[in-house]
């Protein structure tokens, strides 16, 4: 019987020693950390590069910006990141973990109504419905923009009544802040929330959704940028690189990113 | 003389008690292995204390008595400890209410069906968070199952109150049983003879005889609702002053503050110690 528990005992053992030197010898791959609105056209992209590419593979990571960042600041390894806003690619830059930073692709907000709902024309008759808002944190990219472009609006109206009326209908409208732009369009998909505000990119037609578009004039440009880390190898170059290419820029284009002249 | 027996097996129902919550019985006897095997299993046991202290403590390195000072100056940190608070205040006694009849019931009768029970209210217990949180959107939700039944109950502070109860219901109510149904039958028998009707027999010998089993219950039950966090974010979502805990404010500000987060989370260590050491050392039979 003991025999028994020691040889189980010592195979675990065993076991678990395999396991790490496994994990260590397996060949390295691109590691990518990139913002989750970009997952539509990023997984596409993916799939052509390594199609093109046979012995280069791609590991992306897909999380709000701030998730990313702080991964990263944290250690975690990457050879490449794709934020939604300069802002957390400028602080790894200061901090010399990050090198380059180029704009690759550009969006903006939409509101979305799950179908359910009456379909509202404009943020005002949404903020004078009593739809349950969900918005992104506002230290996710979508938040932080949801936020500028609200402002925005606001400033556009003179009337400061109405304008105070507004914002206080816009704060009790917002249930959750959640922590990446898709978890915002999947909760309103299923009908956990009436309305939300995300990226045009992220919503492609769907039964469950309507779309409501919100004016130039108040709406903001989200500029997607792209940075390489300090001991990036070769191969994951060729991937900055390959981002950057009119292939890649053909399926960002259509996803409904809004495209950026590419100059280098 | 009916006494003395009574007494004694109360006793050795007890130990047994603790034994079979917390330690493992075989490993009460550590001389009753062969010599290597002995080194064997202090070795692993001193490696996983290692492993554990060495992850617990890199938080306290990480973190500055300062930092712990600032947390408490923060808004949005003071209102993450009302909330956990006080939503934990009302599903234990949530809890409490709807466990102690339910672990009594299934731990009397061993029946067929409490079997099936047993398993359904396992299940909540190993659901990983995710699922939990997205079964609760689809059922809670505005297309849910339930939806006619209720008003929209995901992103509100009821929400957060069904998650808890959710997880804390079917720990509560396992450990109970266990401490229940390891209580001598000849003590129950002899209620049983004396008289005892259905509400004495749960008021006036189980519970008494498993105060041990009902505290460490309740404990080990809040501590984990208290740590709950995948599904509280998916079905409760995060928003400050209403449903935002002090777990998903550790993660909020992990993504902004790290030195907050550690801090707070420094701060949650210490606080999930406290009932633990009573469990340990206070609680006597």
């Amino acid at each position: 019987m003991e025999k028994i528990k020691i040889s189980l005992i010592l195979s675990f053992i065993i076991l678990i020693l395999i396991v790490f030197t496994l994990q260590t010898s397996a060949a390295a791959a691109i590691r990518v950390m990139a913002a989750a609105s970009l997952q539509e056209p990023l997984n596409e992209i993916k799939e052509k590069f390594e199609i093109e590419n046979t012995n280069s593979e791609l590991e992306i990571n897909y999380a709000g910006s701030q998730a990313l960042f702080s991964q990263i600041k944290l250690g975690v390894e990457f050879d490449l990141f794709l934020s939604a806003n300069l802002h957390y690619l400028d602080q790894l830059k200061k901090e010399n973990l990050v090198t380059k930073d180029k704009i690759f692709a550009k969006n903006e907000l939409i509101i979305i109504i799950n179908s359910r709902n009456k379909k509202v024309a404009n943020l005002k008759q949404l903020l004078n419905s009593d739809y349950s808002l969900l918005i992104g944190a506002e230290s996710v990219p979508v938040g932080d923009y949801t936020v500028k472009m609200f402002n925005q609006y606001l400033k556009s109206i003179s009337n400061k009544e109405k304008r105070q009326k507004l914002k206080n209908n816009f704060d009790s409208a917002v249930v959750s802040r959640e922590f990446d732009v898709k978890s915002v369009l999947n909760k309103v998909k299923l009908g956990a929330a009436e309305a939300g505000i995300v990226y045009l990119s992220d919503y492609n037609q769907d039964e469950n959704l309507h779309k409501v578009e919100i004016p130039a004039e108040y709406n903001i440009e989200a500029s997607y940028y792209l940075g390489l880390s300090q001991q990036s190898q070769t191969e994951a170059v060729k991937f900055y690189n390959y981002i950057l290419s009119p292939t890649a820029q053909e399926i960002f284009a259509k996803y409904n990113f809004k495209q950026v002249k590419i100059n280098e | 003389m009916s006494e003395n027996i009574f007494l004694e097996t109360e006793k050795q129902n007890s130990s047994y008690q603790k034994a079979a919550l917390f330690s493992p019985a075989y490993f009460n006897d550590l001389k009753s292995f062969s010599f290597p095997a002995q080194i064997l299993i202090i070795l692993i046991a001193a490696l996983n204390m290692i492993f554990i202290a060495f992850v617990i403590s890199s938080l306290f390195i990480e973190s500055s008595v300062a930092d712990i000072i600032n947390v408490f100056s923060s808004v949005n940190i003071l209102s993450a400890f009302k909330i956990t608070f006080f939503s934990l205040g009302i599903s234990a006694s949530l809890t409490v209410l709807l466990g102690i009849p339910f672990s009594y019931l299934i731990s009397r009768r061993n029946q067929y069906i409490n079997k099936i029970l047993n398993i359904l209210i396992s299940l909540p217990l190993l659901l990983p968070p995710s699922i939990t949180g997205l079964a609760l959107l689809l059922s809670f939700g505005n297309r849910g199952i339930l939806s006619s039944l209720t008003s929209n109950l995901a992103f509100s502070f009821a929400g957060l109150v069904i998650v808890q109860l959710f997880v804390m219901l079917p720990l509560f109510t396992l450990t109970l049983k266990n401490s229940f149904s390891s209580i001598d039958e000849n003590i129950i028998e002899a209620a049983v003879v004396e008289g005892a009707a259905e509400n004495d027999l749960l008021f006036k010998v189980y519970l008494p005889l498993s105060l041990r089993g009902f505290t460490t219950a309740l404990i080990i039950s809040v501590l984990r609702a208290a740590g709950e966090f995948g599904a509280t974010i998916i079905f409760a979502g995060n928003m400050s002053g209403k449903t935002q805990t002090l777990t998903t404010a550790i993660y909020s500000l992990t993504q902004t503050n790290l030195s907050q987060a550690v801090a707070l989370a420094v701060i949650m260590i210490s606080a999930f110690l406290l009932p633990l050491f009573l469990v340990e050392f206070r609680i006597k039979d």
